[in-house]
């Protein structure tokens, strides 16, 4: 037995030495042939076999190789490159950076990724180097103008603010449309922290830390995250390290932020002549004196011959500062790679005391144990402070909301320097003082965090165990100092909301990739996965501060209220994927996936989400070869089902909740009527598209239609008052999006190292409702239909009467009327935009590089209901806009403006401040978003100094905005109702690497 | 090795998700439980019934809206120049400016539904049961007379034939399917509804009780206030009377304690009072009838004064006109403000009356006079008025006279307590508006509230009142 053996071995051997008698040794350097530095980590390959090494840190390999071979190199982001080797010894190699675009490397689920020109889904994509040096609270807002298909609207403009993403359109009407956030594999609970100022929950990511963000549109792709799929994924990746040199980047950023746009309101004298219009006008209409009625005027708003006037604008709104500091360092030897970065970010907002200043940190370590076993883990903490004015909202006492609307004749301070307050009118508060003397605090700190194992079973055959973290505590503090009047009777108060989230998931998969007879390519993935999420949060509120220098409930002469929640939610899923590729010429993809959500009704919790696409590239026909000028042509379909499952955690139960309290007593009361049928909302797709790049890469692109069912929405059917319950939760909605998704890009010159490149991407969608409750054609009256899934539902608006200057509306019958009542109003229009989209231009010149972004949308129509306020002829106690000095004042004039009527409401008419059309405007825009000047310094320069780039820019954020509507700003998603307005940021810095 | 127990791990994790995942999905809120659970024990039903209390304090419903709307509607009170736009259309009697608001009492009519149908079969002594049954039945009446006041005319004053009443739900809605849709009764229905249920609660009541909560006096003074609506006069001085007699109840406060009464808790007039507990019930700056009413705290809408007309009506000495109201200056206007909201429990805070001493002996008075007994009806009237300080009617006088001098009684007296538009409403008359905007004719379809547009749409069997 171990005679035998031995001969084994010594035949082994003995091969071995014969194979070696006929190798040679080769070595060699491979490089970027941008810039010449050593490329580590390209994998060298003897063609035609598996036998191949990776270049070492300093990009330098060894391989043994028989006499003839050819070398075949390959490196992410650079072309291939096949190289005889002849009688060579040496062979040193200069990569050229791949600017096909098809070729970029796409992230897909679970730890996966692919080649563009493989992909058969529908995928948005936006590269970290897009987003670098942007000053940007979140990182989602990228997305806006650069992503196909992905709709991004700002909520606010506060800094740190939140953000409305939908993709593909609004495919929900009650359950959630945002899609699903998953950071390295870590599913983010979705959703602002804060209570006191509008917050975002990718606010805790470094923008300078992105590597990349994918979006999955469709089915085809998202389909496999199964009931929490149908509103399309959002993949982030954050950048890690690479093996080679430490590389270190540091840069600096500074700027400021500006209020996009003042509002011209009435000067003090102007308002009051109004006023003392609208009080005559009165007298007259109820047969009362009118020297009583003008005197009354003068008496409450001055005359205006004398009176005084503030633009209180002038005292809310103010120059904002930015700063951004960015360090990070990257490397690596390999087996051990790292990258570590850190952050500050301060934004000092366009309104007084208002701000937003984060700090992160984030390790990224990926560890080579054994041949067949990988670490790799992310942390990233960071902490955020956000300090807002207050939320968006019509508050009288919010200063960016009131500030247009306190009356213009009073001063902000008294003659002695102390704040003149209250005020009079309905606007009562100082918003200078009551900002200063209130505190809005909004602190988090948060965690988004995972840990992954690799193990290769076999080759080909590798089993990974994830695990992903999302923790966030977070704190809102609000004190109001009894120095305001308005806060004195409590004697201060201070309510402090504690919350935190723990949100977690895991996954383990096993993934097998093979390739038969060189043209058969498949990669089949399997797993399961978990996840739970739980939030909770307790408050407190305490009145009775001896002075605004104790602030913490401590100091409280009385506890007023408790209280907390708490909810949770947990999902277990198995799933699979298989590809298949023949010659990369014919691709086909498919998916299953099996969920169980404990949001769901005892019969409905299992559900099952199939997906499938196929790709033809036409490109590698054969008969396709001979035409040089088409170098990739794909065309690609898929159809798929995902689910949402964004309702409410106990939705489904029948359930007894608080009822409040009574004689110090507490209550219970009914909740809500059980539903054990709930189950998710679906969504079909159907996707198709064709991947084109022409004239060597000169134009390239993409085109894609899609048709998107949401089925089973969850709609809440009413039920009638009487019952005690206004309405029950169940699956009988049905909402139909389609839409055309258009990528054009083209490099318009690029010669003598002048180069110009124009991106383009247009989005045109429609949004439908298909069938609501059985046997109705409509829900209340915002849900109809055959009309958007968001509507504006109003009477129309037929201006001032020119004989007397009433205001005057459209009946039922479209005659005129002066009282308008419910069932007047009809749909005019909807606040869904037809289309929106982006147009990049990049030229540039040696180091020199200018960049501009426009970005906008068209279609829709905003409720400009600040304007409910502000255009009403002044005829209630608030300011109104310079618009209304159009009023009527004589017969026959022709104005859409009623004649000032103190009150607003003359007899047999209804109020002039009713909504209707009158307040209704398009909200189509076209915005400058973003120019950005930069200039890299010559590298010899540079290298002279030790460093290998430094790079200094210029720019400048919503610079420019083209609009017809007349309020802060068109960024809206439907109304704009005391929204902190947006702003301009212009802002320089430096970035240097060494 | 390293593999062998690497494959046992990720196989143990797998299968743990795969078989376990029926009890992984298991979650339960901590805010509130299942319903099949939170009525098995008597605490539960308890705390049902407090949430049937917490559902009348709302600044829609007790905390402000049937204190002004009524008010303002007719020709007791105005806004003033400069205000916040609350009440703004109300004022003017515009189309579905009213207290449609009231609609929403079926959710707490639900409530006392749960309780009434329950409580036999709960764990507590019979005691118990009557006192809670009879809060429940009391409650129920409360809501569904409010509604009707509201949404129909009454009985005996129909326009055009228009009886339409309320939906009359008696059993607790615990399912989906028994949430089906209901045609309304008549108005007369309604109202035997109204009266059988205060009846029950009147037997079932024991003879004294909290006045923070219904009550056996309470019972009789609501019955009492129903039937003046019905115009059923005997017995509604058949139930003032029970109510007014009744031991430790309610009592007529002096002229010099006549303003600090309404800062006492309870006021010692009412029979029944709805309590705020500042720190978690206070309608705030924002909703409170403090704020609206008066100028006492800073920060106030003040929007809400009496009339001149209303003020006009007081006799000098009249001690409602002289320490009820308040002269001051709200943006440059002369105004007076009203004492009955001082914020006595505290920032923005008061209790409300809901139903006075006072109101009881004015509702007598009307029911004897409108059944010849000017003596009676006399003697009741000049107990209000000579403990204002005012001049006693005359003992001549008597017929519509006296009528109108009852009626004239209830404004001074009731101002800011909600009765001025049924008032005039329950015996068919124009609303009158003190000059301020155009009288509503009885017959003038405003009279009634519209029934939300959304439920009229929902239920076929639903009829919207006449006009909307």
């Amino acid at each position: 037995m171990r005679k035998f053996l031995l001969a084994g071995v010594c035949l082994l051997m003995s091969i071995c030495v014969q194979l070696r008698a006929q190798e040679r040794t080769v070595t060699g350097t491979v490089t970027s042939s941008d810039d010449g530095s050593p490329l580590p980590g390209v994998s060298v390959l003897v063609k035609g076999t598996t036998k191949g090494t990776n270049t070492d840190s300093e990009g330098k390999y060894r391989i043994s190789l028989p006499a003839g071979a050819q070398l075949v190199f390959s490196y992410v982001g650079f072309m291939k490159s096949t190289v005889d080797i002849g009688a060579k010894s040496v062979v040193d190699v200069a990569l050229s950076p791949d600017d096909n675009n098809l070729n970029e490397v796409v992230v897909t689920a679970y730890g996966g990724s692919t080649a563009k020109k493989n992909l058969t889904s529908a995928v948005a994509q936006v590269s970290g180097k897009t987003i670098e040096n942007l000053p940007l609270q979140s990182v989602d807002r990228a997305l806006q103008g650069r992503a196909a298909g992905v709709q991004v609207t700002s909520l606010s403009g506060q800094p740190g603010g939140g953000i409305n993403v939908r993709v593909r359109g609004v495919g929900s009407i009650n359950a959630g449309n945002e899609p699903l956030y998953i950071i390295d594999g870590v599913q983010v609970a979705s959703g602002g922290l804060s209570s006191t100022a509008s917050s975002n929950v990718l606010a805790s990511l470094n923008p300078n830390d992105i590597e990349s963000i994918q979006v999955l549109k469709d089915a085809a792709g998202s389909a496999i995250y199964g009931a929490q799929g149908a509103n399309g994924v959002v993949l982030i990746s954050t950048k890690r390290g690479k093996a080679g040199k430490t590389k270190f980047t540091v840069s600096y950023q500074e700027g400021s932020t500006q209020l996009l746009k003042k509002l011209d309101v009435l000067t003090a004298s102007q308002f009051a002549t109004l006023k003392i219009e609208g009080f005559v006008n009165r007298a007259l209409a109820t047969n009362q004196s009118v020297e009583t009625a003008r005197a009354n005027a003068i008496a409450q708003y001055g005359d205006p011959a004398t009176v005084q006037n503030t633009d209180w604008q002038d005292y809310v709104f103010r120059t904002g500062r930015l700063r951004s500091i960015n360090a990070s360092a990257a490397g690596g030897d390999g087996k051990t790679n790292f990258r570590l970065s850190t952050a500050y970010d301060y934004n000092a907002g366009q309104v007084i005391k208002s701000d937003f200043g984060r700090g992160t940190v984030r390790l990224n370590v990926d560890h080579q144990a054994t041949k067949k076993l990988k670490f790799e883990t992310s942390i990233g903490l960071a902490a955020t402070k956000q300090n807002g004015a207050i939320a968006d909202g019509a508050f009288i006492n919010s200063p960016f909301f009131a500030a247009a609307l306190i009356l213009p004749g009073q001063p902000v301070y008294k003659e002695d320097g102390s704040y003149n307050a209250p005020l009079t009118g309905a606007f009562s508060y100082n918003p200078v003082q009551s900002v200063e003397y209130e505190t809005r605090l909004n602190t988090t700190v948060q965690t988004v965090s995972n840990f992954a194992l690799n193990y290769e079973i076999v080759p080909g055959l590798k089993f990974r165990s994830f695990y992903g973290i999302d923790y966030a505590n977070n704190r809102d503090d609000a004190y109001r100092d009894p120095i305001v009047p308005q806060f004195a009777s409590t004697g201060g108060s201070s309510t402090v909301n504690s919350r935190y989230t723990l949100n977690w998931n895991t996954a383990q998969t096993l993934s097998w990739n093979k390739l038969f007879a060189n043209d058969h390519d498949i990669t089949v993935l399997g797993g399961g996965e978990y996840r739970e999420e739980v939030r909770e949060t307790v408050s407190a509120t305490g009145q009775g501060f001896p002075n605004g220098l104790f602030r913490t409930l401590a100091a409280a002469a009385r506890p007023i209220t408790t209280t907390g929640t708490y909810t949770t939610w947990r999902i277990a899923s198995l799933f699979g994927s298989a590809n298949y590729s023949f010659k990369e010429k014919y691709l086909a993809t498919a998916t299953l996936r099996y969920d169980g959500s404990s949001r769901f009704g005892a019969n409905t919790r299992y559900g099952l989400f199939p997906a499938a696409s196929v790709g033809y590239r036409l490109s590698e026909e054969s008969f396709m070869k001979g035409l040089t000028w088409l170098s990739e042509l794909k065309i690609f379909a898929g159809y798929g089902k995902a689910g949402n499952n964004n309702i409410d955690n106990f939705a489904s139960r029948a359930l007894f909740g608080l009822g409040g309290q009574y004689i110090d007593l507490p209550g219970v009361r009914p909740s809500q009527l059980g539903n054990a049928n709930l189950s998710w909302e679906v969504a079909t797709t159907i996707n198709a598209g064709v991947n084109y790049s022409l004239f060597n890469g000169r134009i390239y692109g993409e085109v894609q239609a899609y048709r998107k069912v949401n089925d089973r929405l969850l709609l809440s059917r009413p039920l009638p008052d009487d019952s005690g319950f206004g309405s029950i939760f169940e699956n009988l909605g049905k909402v139909e999006n389609k839409g055309l998704e258009i990528e054009f890009n083209h490099i318009n010159f690029n010669r003598g190292g002048f180069k110009w490149e124009t991106n383009w991407n247009v989005s045109f969608q429609r949004n439908k409702i298909l069938q609501l409750l059985p046997g109705q054609d409509r829900i209340g009256t915002g849900l109809r239909v055959g009309e958007p899934t968001s509507i504006h539902w109003y009477p129309t608006y037929a201006g001032a009467n020119p004989a007397d200057g009433r205001s005057m509306w459209l009946d039922t019958l479209g005659n005129l009327t002066y009282t308008v009542q419910a069932r007047d109003s009809r749909v005019q229009g909807t606040p869904l935009p037809k289309g929106f989209g982006g147009v990049t231009n990049r030229l540039s010149y040696k180091g020199l590089s200018l960049e501009f972004f426009l970005q906008g949308q068209w279609g829709n129509k905003l409720l400009n209901n600040n304007g409910f306020f502000m255009e009403s002829s002044a005829s209630a106690g608030w300011n109104n806009l310079q618009s209304q000095l159009d009023r009527w004042t004589t017969p026959g004039q022709i104005t859409r403006v009623p004649r000032a009527y103190e009150g607003g409401t003359e007899p047999g008419s209804s109020s002039l401040q009713t909504f209707s059309t009158k307040q209704l405007e398009n909200g189509g825009y076209v915005r400058l978003k973003q120019v950005t000047l930069s200039y890299d310094l010559p590298s010899r320069l540079v290298k002279k100094a030790g460093m290998s780039r430094v790079n200094v820019f210029a720019q400048a954020i919503n610079l420019l905005t083209w609009t017809a509507y007349t309020g802060f700003d068109p960024e809206v998603l439907s109304i704009e109702l005391g929204t902190y307005p947006q702003s301009k940021q212009i802002t320089g810095g430096i970035q240097i690497e060494f | 090795m390293l593999t062998r127990q690497l494959k046992n791990i990720s196989l143990a994790v797998l299968v743990a998700v795969a078989s376990s995942c029926s009890d992984l999905l298991n979650t339960e809120p901590k805010q509130s439980v299942s319903s099949d659970v939170a009525l098995k024990d008597i605490t539960g039903i308890r705390a049902l019934l407090i949430s049937v209390y917490d559902r009348l304090q709302p600044s829609t419903y007790y905390g402000a809206r049937i204190m002004i709307a009524p008010e303002i509607m007719a020709d007791n009170v105005r806004l003033t120049n400069t205000n916040s736009n609350r009440y703004f259309n109300e004022r003017v009697n515009a189309p579905s400016a009213h207290m449609q608001q009231f609609w929403a009492n079926y959710a707490a009519i639900n409530e006392a539904n749960f309780i009434i149908s329950s409580i036999d079969a709960a764990n507590t002594t019979a005691a118990d049961k009557a006192q809670i049954k009879g809060e429940a039945l009391f409650l129920r009446a409360l809501l569904y007379f409010d509604m009707a006041r509201v949404f129909a005319y009454e009985p005996t004053k129909v326009v055009n034939g228009f009886n339409e009443g309320l939906i009359l739900r008696t059993e607790p809605t615990d399912d989906v399917s028994k949430a089906d849709f209901r045609a309304r009764s008549t108005i007369e229905e309604t109202y035997q509804f109204i009266e059988k249920d205060l009846k029950d609660a009147i037997a079932s009541f024991p003879v004294t009780g909290n006045r923070f909560r219904a009550n056996k006096a309470a019972a009789n003074a609501l019955l009492a206030r129903v039937y003046l609506y019905w115009e059923k006069y005997a017995d509604a001085i058949t139930y003032a009377t029970a109510a007014l007699d009744a031991p430790n109840g309610a009592s007529l406060v002096s002229g010099a304690n006549y303003v600090a009464a309404f800062a006492a808790a309870p006021n010692p007039e009412s029979f029944f009072e709805i309590n705020y507990v500042q720190a978690t019930e206070s309608l705030g700056v924002n909703e409170s009838m403090h704020s609206l009413t008066t100028n006492l705290t800073t920060g106030n809408w003040g929007d809400v004064v009496p009339t001149n007309e209303l003020l006009g009506l007081y006799e000098a000495t009249d001690i409602r006109r002289t320490q009820g109201f308040f002269a001051a200056t709200k943006g440059g206007e002369a105004v007076f403000f009203s004492r009955k909201f001082p914020g006595a429990r505290g920032p923005f805070t008061d209790n409300i009356p809901v139903i006075r001493y006072s109101e009881v002996l004015l509702i007598r008075a009307e029911a004897y006079a409108a059944t010849g007994k000017a003596d009676l009806a006399l003697a009741d009237l000049n107990r209000i008025r000579t403990r204002a300080g005012a001049t006693p009617v005359a003992a001549t006088v008597t017929g519509t006279e006296l009528m109108d001098a009852i009626m004239r009684e209830r404004r001074l007296e009731l101002v800011l307590e909600g009765h001025r538009f049924f008032d005039l409403k329950r015996r068919g008359e124009v609303i009158t508006k003190a000059a301020l905007s155009a009288p509503v004719p009885y017959s003038d379809f405003r009279i009634l509230a519209p029934l939300p547009v959304g439920q009229i749409q929902l239920n076929p069997k639903l009829k919207q009142n006449p006009g909307y």
